[in-house]
């Protein structure tokens, strides 16, 4: 079956292939499947996405997925600025 | 004057402006409103001194400018600037917040609160402060000035280095919808504080702008400096622990959220019709960023000095040449999707034009949008609203039509469909699909807004817990514990962005009554905060009962709930009895 991901921000330097972050992914010999099959497909790990759409409702990455179902995955964005701020401080 | 204690610690005073005579005066802060910073001081001082039956834009208004507790210090993020009047455009009271550079300024000379107040005649004046004191000087040389040039003039005659605190052409002519801009680390008058006109508040006392010029002193006085420094030293190591790393918010700014609201069937699109924009891509946070590095602009933006989070951005166009700063979500959002235009160009032109005629973004946008959808303009004519948009600039009859916000288009237009809170336009996130953002903007004191207790982080990003945002179950007590913890962040001074990570950190949460606490050498726990935002928001309801709001004006505009939004197709089915206990027309609900 096939359906449509929408990447957002840093995620989209994963799957170059996609434009504006968006684009089919097959996920062959399966009728139906969920979140991880496609994350799978993608080379994406639990730990990459924060925020996980199917068919614009928030859901868990066991979620199952249908044939032409809207995806939208993005990453941990927004509890984030550790990372920063450590590296600013040292500076 | 700066005034200090034993140690030569910075004391902290009120500075009284009589804006008739020109006088100022450094008065003592009431002791009962010591412990008081930033918007818990605007709306004790509003509600303390301005009748709440009195005309906005009349002689006996005052506009109230403080700086947080924490202003000044060396706290993370603590240069968020209060302004405080009766709004002009809600009729009720305001507290308008920005960040930029004046607040630390001000934390670092002791200055609590500017009080302007009194009938100016036909006197213009610029108010300067430094370590000398206050000066009211002539300044109607700058009067008619966009905030651009006005800001360039006064870095030139008041030193390069000064913040200036500044209403633009549209709070000068009256309008309704009118900023304040506060000009940013690099002089630039791109920060606003934009929501409920306070710029016509400002020019209706005369006062063309406020100079700030931190020129030799120090940091404010600390009662424990030990225990300040290790309560920050917490809040830092806290923020250094956080399990959850990313790069959203400083990469690719607060437009991060177009993509992800839009994602989630939030986005309000066509005057608040539709969930989903089909042009979301083209103004998304992801396409800004990719045109900040092609053509030599900035990411990782801070709008103050001693930023950690730098969400903001500096936009250049295909030239390479500066249009504006702070091109953000809500902007975007409102001057785009809500217009159905998805030309990223034209928004940012349209961003300029706004912070140089001092008027809020996002009421343009909801005013755009009643206006197009009252057949004034096609739907996405990006090249008609900059037209428009000079107009109100140059303050012609249509420009007053469209000048004095989404609620006056809505009449002038015959529009039934205006999205409006006690008169203020609704943000970005539709309250149909965020449930929980629609109790703040219904409930709070402020009109429309989804900065006093922003639900959209437990609703959609997942911080601070998970609550359906399409449930109508639970929002209740999520917006009121929400805003009253907004209430220490406008007190203190501190960015809500730093609440993302306190909400998910007991320690670093604790950290910031802890640093307040060091500061002032009164106890301030983590118990009290609940209490500081019942007591500020109880005075700030109580103004606004003396203005003569009711229950009835904290609903949301009836086609919510009748109208399903796609593509969840839900209607706002918040109960009123449960809005009502939020905002305390009914006994308070259990926690």
């Amino acid at each position: 079956m096939n359906v449509v991901v929408k990447l957002g921000s840093s995620l989209r330097d994963r799957v170059p292939e996609f434009s504006g972050g968006e684009g089919e992914v097959e996920l062959p010999g399966l009728e139906a499947g969920s979140v991880r099959d496609v994350m799978n497909a993608l080379g994406l790990k639990e730990e990459d996405v924060n925020l996980i759409y199917v068919n614009h409702r928030l859901v868990r990455p066991s979620a199952p997925v249908h044939p032409g179902d809207r995806v939208g995955l993005f990453p941990p964005n927004f509890i984030h600025f550790s990372q920063f701020y450590a590296k600013r401080s040292e500076e | 004057m700066v005034f200090t204690d034993e140690q030569g610690g910075v004391m902290r005073r009120i500075l009284r402006v009589d804006v008739s005579e020109g006088k100022v005066a450094f008065e003592e802060i009431p002791e009962e409103l010591v412990a008081f910073g930033g918007r818990a001081l605007t709306s004790a001082i509003i509600s303390r001194e301005v009748d709440p039956k009195t005309d906005a834009l009349g002689t006996a208004n005052k506009l109230v400018i403080a700086p947080g507790l924490l202003a000044g210090t060396t706290s993370p993020n603590s240069s968020r600037l209060s302004v405080g009047a009766k709004s002009p455009l809600t009729g009720g009271i305001k507290e308008s917040n920005v960040g930029g550079q004046a607040s630390q300024k001000l934390g670092r000379l002791g200055v609590a609160a500017i009080i302007l107040e009194g009938d100016p005649g036909d006197k213009k004046w610029v108010l300067s402060i430094d370590k000398d004191g206050a000066e009211m000087s002539d300044g109607s040389s700058y009067w008619g000035l966009g905030n651009y040039d006005c800001a360039e003039r006064l870095q030139a005659a008041f030193g390069k280095k000064v913040a200036s605190i500044q209403t633009g052409p549209a709070g000068e002519n009256g309008m309704r919808n009118s900023s304040i801009a506060v000009t940013d680390p690099e002089g630039r008058p791109s920060r606003h504080a934009g929501r409920g006109g306070l710029g016509a508040v400002m020019a209706a006392r005369g006062v063309k702008a406020v100079v700030v010029d931190d020129a030799g002193v120090d940091r404010p006085a600390i009662q424990d400096k030990e225990r300040f420094d290790k309560a920050r030293k917490t809040l830092v190591d806290g923020l250094k622990s956080h399990p959850v790393t990313g790069e959203g918010l400083p990469n690719y700014g607060t437009a991060i959220l177009i993509n992800i609201i839009n994602e989630a069937g939030a986005l309000p699109t066509h005057n608040f019709h539709f969930g989903r924009f089909d042009q979301a891509e083209a103004i998304s946070g992801e396409t800004l960023h990719q045109n900040c590095e092609d053509r030599g602009g900035k990411r990782e933006h801070g709008c103050m000095t001693g930023c950690v989070i730098h969400c903001s951005n500096v936009y250049n166009d295909k030239d390479g040449n500066y249009v504006s700063s702070g091109v953000e979500y809500e902007s975007i959002w409102a001057l785009g999707a809500n217009c159905d235009n998805g030309d990223i160009e034209a928004i940012a032109q349209m961003d300029r034009l706004c912070d140089d005629m001092g008027v809020d973004t996002i009421e343009m946008g909801d005013t755009f949008a009643v206006a197009m959808e009252g057949g004034l303009l096609d739907w996405g004519d990006a090249g008609r609203m900059i037209e428009l948009m000079d107009e109100v600039r140059n303050n012609t009859e249509m420009g007053r039509k469209l000048g004095n916000g989404c609620g006056h288009a809505g009449k002038v237009f015959s529009v039934d469909h205006v999205p409006t809170v006690k008169n203020q336009g609704i943000p970005a996130y539709d309250p149909r699909a965020v449930k929980g953002i629609g109790v703040t903007y219904a409930t709070t004191p402020m009109g429309a807004d989804h900065t006093a207790g922003y639900a959209v982080a437990t609703n959609i990003l997942k911080i601070g817990g998970e609550v359906d945002p399409l449930v109508a179950a639970d929002q209740c007590p999520l917006s009121k514990g929400l805003q009253e913890a907004t209430v220490l962040f406008d007190s203190a001074g501190l960015c809500v962005f730093l609440a993302f990570a306190a909400l998910d950190q007991p320690e670093s949460l604790a950290a910031i009554p802890e640093m307040i606490s060091a500061l002032s050498g009164r106890d301030f726990t983590l118990d009290d905060v609940g209490p500081l935002g019942n007591t500020v928001l109880a005075l700030e309801r109580e103004f606004n009962k003396g203005a003569g709001f009711t229950d009835a004006d904290d609903r949301l505009p009836a086609f919510f709930s009748k109208e399903p939004l796609p593509p969840h197709d839900v209607v706002w089915d918040v109960k009123d009895g449960d809005l009502d206990k939020v905002c305390g027309w009914s006994p308070v609900m259990d926690a």
